[in-house]
């Protein structure tokens, strides 16, 4: 108490000294500044203790003492299972070793049916292959057949122009075809009903020859 | 092992005049909105409709992190004292009993009140 006197009265000679502003307004609840100093009333004012009966402070030492051993008994508790999930434990160690020997065995496995796999991969593979060599095969055929039948139909019309050459009008025979043709007058200035029957207008003397 | 300084404890969310409490796991150093390393639960402080304070806990984590070693805070011990996961603190027992004092205090003033009154009555009536 002396001390917290004589440290009140060092305080206000300082306080005295340097002005501070005590803001007008402040929010509620008011509240002084951690900077300011408290308030001249409240100078001496000591608060009071909370008053704890003995009797009362007794039982709480000898409930928290029930209560810390007990605690401590479920925290060692739960650590035990904590460290029963975790690597450092044999438990744990053991699982690993066991997923360890599943993992090889497994790839095992798997390494036998790749192979099973692949060995019906291959066969089918060489089937597919052989399929394929005929399909070709059948294809060459179809078109050298094809290439054939052009070239006979080309044969066939090259032998028709040859039969049909007699008939052209060449430069040797030019003259004698002229000769022929004006002989030969045809007239086309004639009707023709649907049976094919042919009119000619023999009163009217045709232009064209 | 985790050090002591890391503490599951409540972090006071919800707003003005209405408390929401998360409860949570982070260091004791840190603010208690700031993120935490992990929510284990939440305690609604004001009673619902049915008189009700919910409290959720996620028991598998709490059990976990106190493995580990982290420190409770007491409102959080009290909490789990309560809801049968821990023994009941101390602090329950001291607010039980005080609360009970000043309730017999009441009655005993109620009574003296109310024999009083029915004195006066009496008094007046004769």
């Amino acid at each position: 108490m002396l001390e917290n006197f004589t440290n009140f009265r060092l305080l206000r000679q300082i306080t005295r000294q340097i002005q501070f502003i005590r803001y007008k307004k402040r929010p509620t609840p008011a509240r002084k500044n951690i900077w300011e100093p408290p308030a001249p009333s409240k100078y001496f004012r000591i608060s009071p203790r909370p008053v704890i009966p003995v009797k009362e402070q007794e039982e709480l030492k000898h409930l928290y003492d029930i209560y810390r051993t007990h605690f401590r008994a479920l925290r060692h508790f739960f650590q035990c299972e904590y460290e029963k999930t975790t690597r450092l434990s044999i438990a744990v160690a053991e699982k690993m070793k066991e997923e360890v020997s599943e993992h090889a065995y497994l790839m095992e496995q798997n390494k036998l049916e790749n192979e099973r796999v692949a060995e019906i991969r291959k066969a089918r593979r060489k089937c597919d292959m052989a399929k394929l060599d005929d399909e070709l095969s059948q294809a060459e055929q179809s078109l050298s057949q094809l290439i054939q039948e052009e070239r006979k139909k080309l044969d066939e019309l090259v032998l028709k122009e040859k039969k049909m050459n007699s008939t052209y009008i060449t430069s040797q025979t030019l003259e004698t075809a002229i000769e022929d043709a004006l002989d030969n007058l045809t007239t086309y200035d004639f009707a023709i009903d649907l049976n094919g029957v042919i009119y000619r207008d023999d009163k009217k003397e045709s232009t064209y020859i | 092992m985790v050090s002591r300084r890391i503490g599951i404890r409540l972090a006071r969310f919800g707003c003005a005049n209405r408390p929401f409490y998360h409860i949570v796991v982070a260091p004791k150093s840190r603010r208690h909105q700031d993120p935490p390393f992990e929510q284990l639960g939440t305690y609604d402080v004001m009673p619902n409709e049915h008189k009700e304070r919910l409290v959720s806990l996620n028991l598998e984590r709490i059990r976990y992190w106190i493995g580990i070693g982290a420190h409770i805070s007491d409102p959080v011990a009290e909490l789990l004292g309560l809801a049968g996961f821990l023994p009941i603190h101390p602090l329950s027992y001291m607010k039980a009993w005080r609360n009970r004092r000043k309730a017999n205090a009441q009655a005993g003033e109620n009574q003296t009140l109310s024999s009083e009154i029915s004195s006066t009555r009496e008094e007046g009536l004769s």
